[in-house]
């Protein structure tokens, strides 16, 4: 893949673009472009034609990276069609593609469906997602984890449940969710990351929001770089082994800072407790007993 | 008189627990001035961290059945698969709150895990407020030569970094007196250290015996 050149997604880019924002409106958003193209390579897939399309699956849903495609589109990518904000259709472009009639006309019809689904529609960003993630999510876990960011991340408001009932019930369901078979490396993470962030929950009040987003970065930084390291196509090896590279390497990393701030709360806090003395003892004696 | 502790006394002060009735606590306790190395501190929070991480991963692993359990029966069983260090110890948690709803048993737990480890790291922060820890700057060249040539640094060199720390010390403090549960390395060596290095005695834990 390598230095070769690709009129097949040059050509679906351009007419994507085209036909979606034909007046290069500042409409299409990194992200938005991100999720559409997903779509788009995905409905392609469906129906033989390979794209060949660089993507990865990261911290929001699938991700294409500018660097990389300028590296397999013919005129580059970043220089003709990003402005810095938007994606746009360049307006200097090939007139001329070696892609055949048949592959053109599937291509075509497709992108005019796409188009015609999200086109106009105020909130088409939310809808292009939504649709990516319902099409290639790599787990429920990844799916249920944006409710969760939403939800962290949107301002306090009054509603019918309280923000920490629909948090936990979000906890529980990504307790379940989480694909511990493919990630047993993550597992412990993962289960630190649960256990403190329900620690916060019970305890903290000013410095709640702060914190449950501290943790919610922390983890979700390193399980992205996990998903990144598998869940990507048409990278050259030494990309996806410098992933794989970065992710292991940010492992204890993140393990370490979640357990530090764990550590901070309880002995801030200093509840006290009335658990059964003996069997605390016993477990104390268990630890002690530990050789590491 | 002083007292120059080994990481065995600071682990056994933080887990409440030793070989030998927890003299640990006894001489945390003690009202004499306490002393260690920053080394020492350093193996200490090294292994008081990687101790409660050990048992802390098994009873968030259970943490987890216990959520995620459409029904609690399974819960013993699952305990006899884990073969988990923590195994007798969780099964005597369930059978003290035998039907308890999934709830009042999560709730437990949660204080029951929580209440542990604010024990170890209260008890980690208090060792810190109770002890002054030495750092040395100078190598002892001749000390070390000699714990080389008599096997020391052999059978365990951190041990003899300790000694030296000790030693460094007590060149500046009157009595100091080292208390280590090191009975493979160091309470054998006991005449060896008093007749090498600035320190008035080796107490073995289990000999502490100051009133």
């Amino acid at each position: 893949m390598n230095g070769e050149k690709n009129q097949l997604l040059e050509y679906t880019i351009d007419t994507l673009l085209k036909t979606f924002n034909p007046d290069r409106k500042p409409i299409m958003k990194k992200a938005h472009f991100y999720k559409m193209m997903d779509i788009v390579d995905t409905r392609l897939n469906q129906r033989g034609i390979n794209l060949k399309y660089p993507s990865y699956w990261y911290m929001y849903g699938a991700v294409t990276d500018f660097a990389r495609l300028d590296e397999v589109i013919p005129r580059g990518f970043s220089a003709h069609y990003f402005d810095g904000e938007n994606v746009l259709y360049p307006t200097s472009h090939r007139r001329i593609y070696d892609v055949d009639s048949q592959k053109r006309s599937i291509i075509d019809s497709t992108i005019r469906s796409v188009c015609e689904k999200y086109r106009y529609k105020s909130d088409y960003g939310k809808l292009l997602k939504r649709d990516s993630y319902k099409l290639n999510s790599p787990y429920k876990f990844n799916t249920t984890f944006q409710d969760y960011i939403e939800v962290v991340s949107r301002p306090n408001q009054s509603t019918l449940f309280s923000k920490e009932d629909v948090l936990e019930t979000l906890l529980d369901k990504l307790l379940e969710e989480f694909p511990e078979d493919h990630f047993p490396e993550l597992l412990d993470i993962n289960l630190v990351w649960d256990d403190t962030t329900r620690l916060v929950l019970d305890y903290l009040d000013e410095s709640k929001y702060d914190c449950l987003m501290t943790l919610m970065n922390l983890f979700w930084g390193v399980y992205s770089k996990g998903i990144r390291s598998i869940y990507n196509k048409y990278f050259p090896a030494e990309r996806v082994i410098s992933w794989k590279q970065e992710y292991e390497k940010s492992l204890p990393t993140a393990e370490k800072k979640i357990e530090e701030l764990r550590k901070k709360i309880l002995v801030e806090q200093n509840h006290s407790f009335s658990p059964d003395e003996d069997l605390v003892k016993k477990l104390l004696k268990a630890a002690y007993n530990l050789n590491v | 008189m002083n007292f120059f502790l080994d990481t065995n006394v600071l682990l056994g002060y933080i887990f409440e627990t030793d070989n030998w009735n927890s003299k640990s606590l006894e001489v945390i306790n003690h009202n004499t001035p306490k002393y260690s190395s920053l080394s020492v501190c350093y193996e200490c929070t090294h292994k008081y961290e990687n101790k409660l991480k050990g048992i802390l991963k098994e009873l968030r692993k259970f943490g987890k059945k216990i959520r995620v359990s459409k029904q609690l029966d399974d819960l013993e069983s699952y305990l006899l698969d884990e073969c988990f260090i923590t195994g007798d110890i969780l099964l005597e948690f369930l059978n003290r709150n035998i039907g308890a709803s999934k709830n009042e048993l999560m709730t437990k737990f949660t204080e029951f895990q929580r209440g542990t480890e604010t024990r170890c790291h209260l008890n980690y922060k208090c060792l810190l407020n109770e002890i002054t820890f030495h750092q040395r700057h100078v190598p002892h060249r001749d000390l070390y030569n000699l714990c080389m040539s008599c096997g020391f640094v052999s059978d365990d060199a951190d041990d003899v970094e300790i000694i030296i720390d000790a030693h460094d010390l007590g060149l500046n403090i009157e009595t100091l007196l080292l208390i280590t549960g090191d009975y493979k390395h160091i309470v054998p060596r006991r005449n060896f250290i008093i007749k090498n290095t600035s320190l008035s005695d080796v107490i073995g834990l289990g000999e502490f015996n100051l009133t």
